[in-house]
């Protein structure tokens, strides 16, 4: 959301660094004694980071392991494997109140706002949980910080006294941002906010979160399965694939070069508003392999176009993922031969 | 909301509207008695209904009609504190299962089956000829047996709820887990935990009968409606002298139908869902 040069004059200023990290769910098998037969990898050794004032996008698609990454960036959930630093800490080695102390400097916005409401609290008590749990502001300062927060987000200060069933998508996704600004955090995981949102009502929450950067000085985490809504938002993307980082790049830079065969694939599937304009639809055959067995090598060669080209390397051999320059990484063998 | 449709339940109602005229006949009861509660008179013994005493007396001579009204009493709060003292057990040990789940769930479902394979009566006849028969006790040993049912109950509504998304927003804030079950969970929990509470007042009482009914229940002179209906094992009442155990064990009846029109009307008042009339029972034990 920041330019690209102002991004530029950060660059040393790293506030997450997201090292070999894993998260493997286990498998158990049937039977009356339930044995773990195995594990989805859910998130297989990724290791990127975030800047200080920047929006990382995070792209891929159903089931790639983006919304597990973002709750374990959060210690949502305990990794299998692998650091968080976040401000040069690494967040896995706090314990249970250092922990509780660091949620005030990193949140998370969830994904369906129907369901990250609880039902049966007021707006206010919603917005207010935080400030009080932190001891930041009780009784009539909590009042009053709250309808700060709730004009922040666009609501008016009447609103705290109603549910969450009495609003609106849009409305219930802003008392979401609201109630992860309540802590003044410097992180905040976007989990594909306006995915389950009216197209129009979209941009709006995308201007927000847009604003709110701006004037709190926020590091945004945006996950998203399309690179259409992260486009926009995005100084740099990651498009993960299976658990894997595919590819990291400056937005601009992706957009005009993507490097990745996968990245390519998900850029052809943008749709362009121009029905004259015709372009080269990469379809991408077959279904994603299953995380339990993910192929061997590169685990997107059973879907690769170029796989054939370039030989059984891709089988066999893992490409790491490597700079290619204009800080743009990739893990391609094509790429980086 | 719940309440409206509750109220255009017109068995609900009925069952409400019969509770509610138990409830003040108990509470009452001194000032409707007519004679006292324990004061035998054995030259009035075994009459049949008269104007003077309006249901007869009994093998003692004790005004049946009055020892109705305070066994209501014994019945009624034997069935609402023995719900309650295993709501507080159910609840607990089910909101500890189902939220930590792994290993805490494991054990304390484990506990929970072995608790539910015993079978009630000989379980509760031995817990009472242990504990001495009384009012007490015959609580406790119908709170201990019964919580299983709500235990899992509140476990299953625990698993699907501790991974909605505004329980992990909690967690992101660092609401500490106590918290977050009670402010976060429960209240999302409870509509079908009122359900079976409710349920279970009414096979409480029965329960409570059945112990009282068997002699290990509330011991004479204080009456309740199970005791006063063990006067029934004698065959010269039970064939020559209905008015002695028919009232009792009506209102046993009653009573328990009308817990029971209240529950089903509770049960489909908050969760809309349900059709009409294909919800099933649950019967005491």
């Amino acid at each position: 959301m920041s330019t690209a040069v102002g991004t530029e004059a950060r660059q040393g200023d790293v506030l997450v660094d997201v090292r070999n990290l894993k998260k493997y769910f286990p498998v158990s098998g049937g039977g009356i004694i339930a044995r773990t037969v195995g594990y989805v990898k859910a998130v297989d050794g990724v290791s990127f980071q975030i800047r200080r004032g920047e929006t990382m996008g995070l792209v891929g698609e159903s089931g790639c392991g983006k919304t597990t990454m973002g709750k374990v960036l959060l210690r949502l959930q305990e990794p299998t494997e692998g650091q968080v630093y976040f401000e040069g800490k690494n967040i896995y080695d706090l314990n249970r109140e250092e922990m509780r102390r660091l949620r005030r400097e990193m949140q998370i916005i969830f994904q369906d706002p129907y369901a990250s409401l609880n039902p049966r609290m007021t707006v206010g008590d919603i917005i207010g949980e935080p400030l009080e749990i932190h001891g930041v502001a009780r009784g009539q300062a909590k009042t009053k910080k709250v309808h700060e927060l709730l004009d922040v987000v666009g609501l008016a200060s009447f609103h705290a006294r109603r549910y969450p069933h009495e609003f609106s998508g849009g409305q219930r996704q802003r008392i979401g941002i609201a109630r992860a600004l309540a802590l003044n955090p410097k992180l905040i995981v976007c989990d594909e906010p306006v995915s389950a949102l009216d197209v129009s009502i979209q941009s709006q929450v995308l201007n927000l979160l847009e604003d709110l950067q701006k004037e709190f000085g926020l590091t945004y985490l945006f996950i998203a399965h399309g690179l259409s809504v992260v486009k926009h938002v995005s100084d740099r993307v990651g498009v993960m694939y299976l658990g894997k980082m595919m590819e990291i790049s400056p937005a601009n830079e992706l957009y005009s070069n993507p490097l990745h065969p996968y990245t390519e694939a998900l850029m052809s599937a943008i749709p362009i508003p121009d029905p004259t304009l015709k372009r080269e639809r990469i379809v991408l055959e077959g279904d994603v392999p299953s995380p339990v067995n993910p192929p061997s090598g590169c685990r997107f060669h059973t879907r690769c176009r170029y796989q054939a080209q370039v030989g059984d390397i891709c089988k066999e051999e893992e490409p790491p993922l490597v700079d290619v320059g204009n800080d743009h990484w990739v893990a391609c063998h094509m790429r980086t031969k | 909301m719940a309440w409206r449709r509750f109220r255009a339940n017109r068995r609900a109602m009925l069952g409400l509207y019969v509770l509610i005229v138990l409830v003040l006949a108990s509470v009452f009861a001194p000032q409707l008695a007519r004679h006292d509660r324990d004061l035998p008179d054995i030259r009035r013994a075994e009459q049949p209904p008269s104007r003077e005493h309006w249901l007869g007396t009994d093998e003692l001579g004790r005004d049946v009609y009055t020892r109705l009204l305070y066994g209501g009493r014994v019945s009624l709060t034997v069935g609402l504190v023995a719900v309650s003292i295993y709501m507080v057990i159910g609840v607990t040990l089910g909101a500890i299962a189902g939220y930590y789940g792994g290993a805490v769930d494991s054990v304390i479902m484990r506990i929970t089956d072995v608790v539910m394979i015993v079978p009630f009566f000989p379980l509760a006849l031995t817990m009472a000829a242990v504990l001495r028969p009384s009012v007490y006790n015959t609580m406790v040993v119908i709170g201990l047996l019964g919580w299983t049912g709500i235990c899992r109950l509140v476990r299953g509504q625990f698993l699907t709820l501790r991974s909605r998304e505004y329980v992990e927003a909690a967690r992101a804030i660092g609401v500490p887990d106590g918290q977050i079950i009670f402010r976060h969970i429960l209240p999302n929990a409870m509509a079908p935990v009122m359900v079976a509470a409710t349920l279970g007042v009414g096979s409480a009482i029965l329960s409570e009968a059945g112990l009282s009914f068997l002699g290990f229940g509330v011991q004479q002179p204080t009456p309740s409606w199970g005791n006063m209906l063990s006067a029934a094992i004698s065959l010269k009442v039970l064939l020559l002298q209905p008015w002695i155990w028919l009232p009792p064990g009506l209102l046993i009846f009653v009573a328990i139908l009308a817990v029971n029109l209240v529950g089903e009307g509770l049960r489909e008042a908050l969760d809309p869902r349900l059709q009409r009339g294909s919800a099933c029972s649950r019967s005491g034990p």
